[in-house]
């Protein structure tokens, strides 16, 4: 991801944590909550929350988010490819920023991706998710609050790809005792 | 002090006045000095007598002896020539008891009898010998030997060589073949000692024993499992043997002496019978290489050979059916089916089936006499279907069917597991639900019964016979008062039971119950003659010519067992006249040889009132040496009487339980204390006898159990239901005695998951499925006839063999790298199979029926008294292995989702779809798990520069696609699928490749177990694309297409993560 991108990807950020915090009284108790979805592509939109609700993840947790897709259109059935080790999959990109500002994302292109997979065909109308841990791309060892955002490819049945963004989101990460 | 020996003179002594002599080490001070008795010396001589000091603590270089006048001191003190005569000193203390005789030295010297008289024993390291010379060790038990003799026939005592003692005595018996008669005599330091002689028969025996085969008797035979019997016509130490054939060869194997003949015309053991039990054969030529080693240790070998063929057997087993009969009435849940079978190697299922169409199945137990046992059949109410399957070994089968009733009435025996079933009678009881019938047991009417206030009858009876064989059939038979006053038709009586009828009388309204217990190993005294016999020839007073038979053991197994002895008062010279070769207690055939009567030698000098014949007449009274009556001195005979000592006894061990050719338990033979006959005069141990001394329990053979430890025990595995010769020996000694030997049966049960897994103990077959783990143990058996742990043991080793594809352990396939990364690799580690309890699982099994596995287990016991045993326990587990099956469906290659990709997004389905099913048997449960391995990956990318950038694996093949297990499934989560792919195509790149070659394993996992594999599937696809003006567009691709899957055992196994891996170059 080049620099531009990232600058875009930045003002995105900025942009759905506005969003975000003004949303976020309304999350439910599992993270899934349904004002917590992001912008609508092509009748697509994904979410993304901390599984078991927003709370704090102590050093040595796992970082299990939860990402699920819904297809607002009525007539089409996406197509959105899930590999065998969820995390290990090229169809995402994340954007991960630590509690001091760094950028922390994931680059696939030096992470190998799980070589199995399938493709899980989401209907009109209806929703899908997948929980992975986000600490087996990332480092989490910093103490204090990341930002992060997902964006999935998620494909049309005509064979065009759409790019889902989430909101962002916000862990909190502590350090255990 | 340089010496103790003086010669003193006495002077101005009285003629004939006695002085007592003392000394003393110091005159000063006159407080201190001790005057100590020497001894006396008679006045009026000046002739120098011996003096010597018997006090060993004087040390100083004074001695000071005094004589005083003393005329009592003739009979209060020993003379000092008595003292240094018998016992090389003086100051020997008058009213200590030199012989240990009961008679003081004072007394001994007042009456003229010897104060050093010995007894003794002698132990040859063998009766029987096979070379020139034989070794003896002499054990004192009474006075303090200094010369010592040793004949071998010879009887001329008077000339014989006397040495100084010692304790081994070599005994040459030159080279003659066949008995010698050795003399040892000891005596003390007198010129007149009494003479103790000890005689023994010693057999220089340089000949292998000759054996004789009694069975089989032909050289073909048809039956798998082969029972050798023979014989030999003497005693043997040892039968042992190898077996050769195509299983390969076992060696020194051990036989069994079952029975001895005692010749009573020899007065020996002579025919030795043997058996080997239980050889098992292979088709064609067998081998057995008989060793047959003789009591001297000569070895016979025999080779015997036998070929195992089945072509002259024409039908299958055919069944005597014993009990139930067809259409029988039979009371309670089970029962045991009795028969015979007349091929003892044939194999037996039964089937029985309720009324409810309720089907079970057991195997049964085929004895090596052909009885054959169905244990704990289930017997549903109403009529039951049982049908019987007989196979031999050369596959014919035969059938039979029959139908037993549950009977209405309740009849029920009590346990009898207290009871000792080896009495020919015991006592029953039990219960009865009706008056209206009268019970039997083995044809013993039941006269006595009482209400119990509910219903129920109880009753008792005592007396009922119980059969012969290992095993007890007690038979219980309710018969209509109304059928001839319950009489029935028939029956013993009570007289006899056997195995084919236990004696019970019949009625077609007989309703029936059984109990068949095992019966506790006995030792049973198959022989037991014991004659003493005292021939008074010239009566006195009183005395009338008896023969008295008593309850007492002498001697066994060696010929001289029966010697008579001649008795006589006031001689110096004694011995046995010992009839070394027959006896016959009316004296009929009675031959004396071996001792002559030689010049001087006029008979035996009897301890007074000891025994029988001297007992009459006391100390005095004499015997002639001959029958003719003449007497040595001229006095006229006051008695002569002979006494002659017989017995022999031989005792049996019956093993008890069922005679099955793979059973076989521990057994501890023990004997209690056996003592060696001090006075031979009495040969045995008893009120007659009081210098009887021990033997040591590891000088005692307790027949074929071998020898006994030193704690009295000895341990030995012995199969079921036969019989072993165990009568004690002591092989360097003819005269001891014993009481009688015992034993116990210990039985070592293996379990399988806690449950008992011996066809012989358990009829149902503990069954398992694959993946589960399954813990073994071993327990000895607490319940009767058996007698829990064995006495004595220590820790044990063990060795557990598993039949089938089983592992125990697993270990990374790499080291050092994590499972998730390699696989890991389960093994069979030998070393757990060495615990005391061990656990498997089993990947391999039955998937329509469960395959049979045998459990084994060598443990090796070891025991306090150094003895040491291995028991070889085998029991069988049933093995259920789930039917699977892998059908999968694949599409084709494309482009898709911006990648080169094996899948099919139009039909929305995966490039290969894994549809399955299992069959998992009833009773259990598990879940599928998916494991896939690649042993290829290709991926390669072109970039406009026709730089090829490819994707290298950085970790060894095969590489596991992770996750393990697979986690790429349908929404159903049952039905695995893989789509792989190439990276994004981009723009920058002109050509791509893409390839794959997997194995995708389904495994199976029960609840708490290992998953193991069921079934497994290799595909691949292979595509490349090229970038053209209309983008990237498949430019060919191929696939496996709907792969067969196939059965495996194999575990996957992958040595890296297929995610190790790295572009180069980069991208």
């Amino acid at each position: 991801m080049d620099s531009a991108i990232m600058n875009v990807m930045k003002k995105i950020l900025y942009s759905i944590a506005i969003l975000g915090m003004a949303a976020g009284p309304g999350a439910s108790a599992d993270g899934i909550g349904d004002n917590q979805w992001g912008p609508v592509t092509n009748n697509a939109q994904i979410s993304l929350a901390v599984k078991g609700g927003q709370r704090i993840i102590k050093t040595t947790e796992p970082v299990k988010l939860l990402v699920r897709f819904r297809n607002l259109s009525t007539n089409e059935t996406f197509g959105v490819f899930r590999t065998g080790e969820v995390e290990y999959d090229d169809t995402y990109s994340w954007v991960v920023i630590s509690p001091s500002g760094k950028d922390i994302s994931p680059d696939f292109r030096n992470i190998p991706t799980s070589d199995n997979g399938h493709t899980v065909y989401i209907p009109p109308g209806q929703t899908n998710g997948v929980e992975l841990n986000l600490r087996n791309l990332c480092r989490f060892d910093e103490v204090g609050t990341y930002k992060i955002v997902a964006k999935k490819e998620i494909w049309l049945r005509t064979n065009k790809p759409c790019v889902a963004i989430s909101h962002l989101i916000e862990v909190t990460v502590a350090k255990d005792p | 002090m340089a010496t103790n020996l003086f010669n003193v003179v006495l002077h101005g002594t009285t003629n004939g006045s006695t002085y007592l002599i003392t000394s003393t080490e110091a005159l000063n001070p006159q407080s201190n000095r001790i005057w100590l008795v020497e001894g006396s010396l008679q006045g009026g001589t000046n002739d120098a007598t011996p003096f010597a000091l018997g006090i060993a603590t004087r040390t100083n270089n004074q001695l000071f002896i005094r004589a005083q006048a003393c005329d009592e001191c003739a009979t209060t003190t020993l003379p000092l020539w008595y003292q240094l005569a018998n016992f090389g000193v003086t100051g020997v203390d008058p009213n200590a008891d030199y012989d240990g005789d009961g008679v003081n030295n004072l007394q001994e010297y007042l009456g003229g009898t010897d104060p050093n008289k010995i007894s003794f024993s002698v132990l040859f390291d063998s009766l029987r010998v096979s070379g020139n010379s034989a070794a003896a060790t002499i054990t004192v038990l009474k006075g303090v030997p200094v010369q010592m003799a040793v004949l071998v026939d010879n009887t001329n005592f008077v000339l014989a060589n006397w040495t100084g003692y010692s304790p081994t005595v070599p005994v040459d018996l030159g080279s003659v073949e066949g008995p010698h008669a050795v003399w040892i005599g000891l005596k003390g330091r007198a010129t007149d000692s009494v003479t103790t002689w000890e005689g023994f028969q010693l057999t220089r025996d340089t000949a292998a024993p000759t054996i004789f085969i009694t069975s089989p008797s032909t050289p073909t035979v048809s039956r798998p499992v082969l029972q050798l019997q023979g014989y030999s016509l003497e005693p043997l130490a040892s039968v042992r043997y190898d077996v050769a054939n195509d299983a390969g060869t076992l060696t020194s194997l051990e036989g069994y002496i079952t029975r001895q003949w005692f010749d009573t015309n020899l007065l020996a053991f002579t025919t030795n019978w043997f058996e080997c039990l239980d050889i098992q054969l292979t088709n064609g030529a067998n081998t057995i290489t008989l060793y047959a080693t003789d009591r001297a240790g000569n070895v016979s070998t025999s080779v015997l050979s036998y070929t195992l063929d089945y072509s002259g057997v024409t039908s299958g087993p055919a069944l005597t059916l014993y009990w139930p009969q067809d259409g029988a009435q039979v009371s309670g849940s089970t029962f045991t089916l009795r028969g015979l079978l007349d091929d003892p190697t044939a194999t037996v299922t039964a089937q029985i089936t309720d009324a409810n169409g309720v089907t079970s199945q057991a195997g049964g137990l085929v004895e090596r006499n052909g009885l054959l046992w169905v244990e704990n059949l289930p017997l549903g109410p109403g009529t039951n279907t049982l049908a019987l399957m007989m196979t031999n070994a050369a596959g014919l089968s035969s059938s039979t069917s029959l139908t037993v009733i549950q009977s209405d009435m309740v009849l029920t025996i009590d346990d009898l597991s207290a009871t000792d079933l080896n009495q020919p009678t015991i006592f029953v009881s039990g219960t009865i639900n009706t008056n209206d019938y009268t019970v039997w047991v083995n044809g013993m009417q039941v006269t006595t019964v009482w209400p119990n206030g509910n219903g129920t009858y109880g009753w008792q009876v005592d007396g009922v016979p119980v059969n012969d064989g290992g095993t007890a059939v007690i038979q219980a038979r309710t018969i209509p008062n109304t059928d001839l006053e319950s009489y029935g038709t028939g029956g013993s009586g009570g007289a006899s039971s056997t195995m084919e009828n236990p004696g019970n009388p019949s009625s077609p309204q007989a309703r029936d119950a059984e109990a068949d217990p095992d019966k506790a190993p006995v030792v049973v005294k198959t022989h037991y003659d014991i004659t003493r016999s005292d021939v008074i020839i010239y009566p006195g007073p009183g005395a009338e010519p008896s023969t008295d038979l008593q309850g007492i053991l002498y001697n066994l197994g060696e010929p001289g067992n029966a010697f008579s002895s001649l008795c006589r008062p006031n001689g110096t010279d004694e011995y046995f006249y010992w009839n070394d070769w027959s006896w016959d207690k009316n004296e009929a055939g009675f031959s004396y040889s071996g001792v002559e009567r030689g010049t001087n030698v006029c008979g035996f000098k009897g301890v007074p009132a000891y025994g029988p014949c001297t007992a009459q007449h006391g100390g005095s009274e004499f015997c002639e040496v001959s029958a003719a009556g003449d007497v040595c001195d001229g006095s006229a005979p006051l008695l002569h009487c002979t006494r002659s000592r017989q017995a022999h006894t031989r005792y049996e061990l019956q093993t008890g339980g069922k005679g099955l050719s793979d059973r076989q338990n521990l057994f501890v033979g023990s004997a209690p204390d056996t003592k060696g006959i001090g006075n031979v005069f009495y040969p045995e141990v008893d009120s007659y006898d009081p210098q009887n001394y021990p033997i040591a329990f590891t000088s005692i053979e307790l027949g074929g159990f071998g020898r006994l430890g030193n704690d009295g025990r000895v341990y030995k595995v012995l199969a079921d239901n036969t019989t072993m010769d165990i009568t004690p020996v002591v092989q360097g000694s003819p005269y001891y005695t014993f009481g009688d030997p015992g034993a116990t049966k210990h039985r070592l049960n293996i379990s399988a998951n806690s449950q008992d897994c011996e066809p012989e103990i358990s009829p149902i077959t503990p069954e398992f499925i694959v993946g589960q783990f399954v813990p073994f143990n071993s327990y000895w058996d607490e319940t009767s006839p058996y007698n829990g742990s064995p006495p004595g043991l220590l820790p044990t080793t063990n060795l557990w063999t598993l039949a089938g594809n089983y592992y125990n352990d697993g270990t990374n396939s790499v080291p050092g790298v994590s499972w998730f990364t390699c696989s890991t690799n389960y093994f069979v580690n030998s070393t757990l199979l060495t615990s005391n309890s061990t656990t498997a699982w089993w990947v391999s099994g039955g998937t329509d029926s469960p395959d049979s596995y045998p459990v084994k287990l060598d443990e090796g016991l070891f025991f306090s008294n150094g003895q040491h045993i291995v028991l070889n326990e085998e029991g069988t587990i049933k093995m259920w292995r789930p039917r699977g099956r892998i059908s999968p469906l694949t599409t084709s290659v494309v482009i898709y989702q911006g990648r080169l990709k094996f899948t099919d997004p139009i039909n929305q389905r995966e490039g290969i779809t894994f549809y399955n099913t299992i069959s998992i048997p009833v009773g259990f449960s598990g879940i599928r798990k998916w494991v896939q391995v690649a042993s290829s990956r290709v991926r390669t990318l072109e970039d406009v520069n026709s730089v090829v950038h490819r994707e290298t694996q950085t970790g060894a093949a095969p590489y596991g696609d992770t996750p393990i297990p697979y986690n790429s499934f349908d929404a159903t989560g049952t039905i695995p699928g893989d789509s792989p792919q190439t990276v994004s195509l981009s723009g920058g790149y002109v050509r791509a490749e893409a390839s794959n070659s997997f194995e995708m394993w389904m495994m199976f996992e029960p609840p708490g177990g290992m998953w193991v594999p069921l079934r497994a599937v290799n595909w691949s696809w292979i595509g490349s694309a090229t970038n053209g003006p209309d983008g990237w567009a498949v430019e060919s691709g191929t696939n496996s297409i709907d792969p067969h899957d196939f059965e495996t055992e194999e575990y996957p196994a992958w040595k890296s993560n297929i995610r190790n891996r790295e572009w180069i170059p980069p991208l």
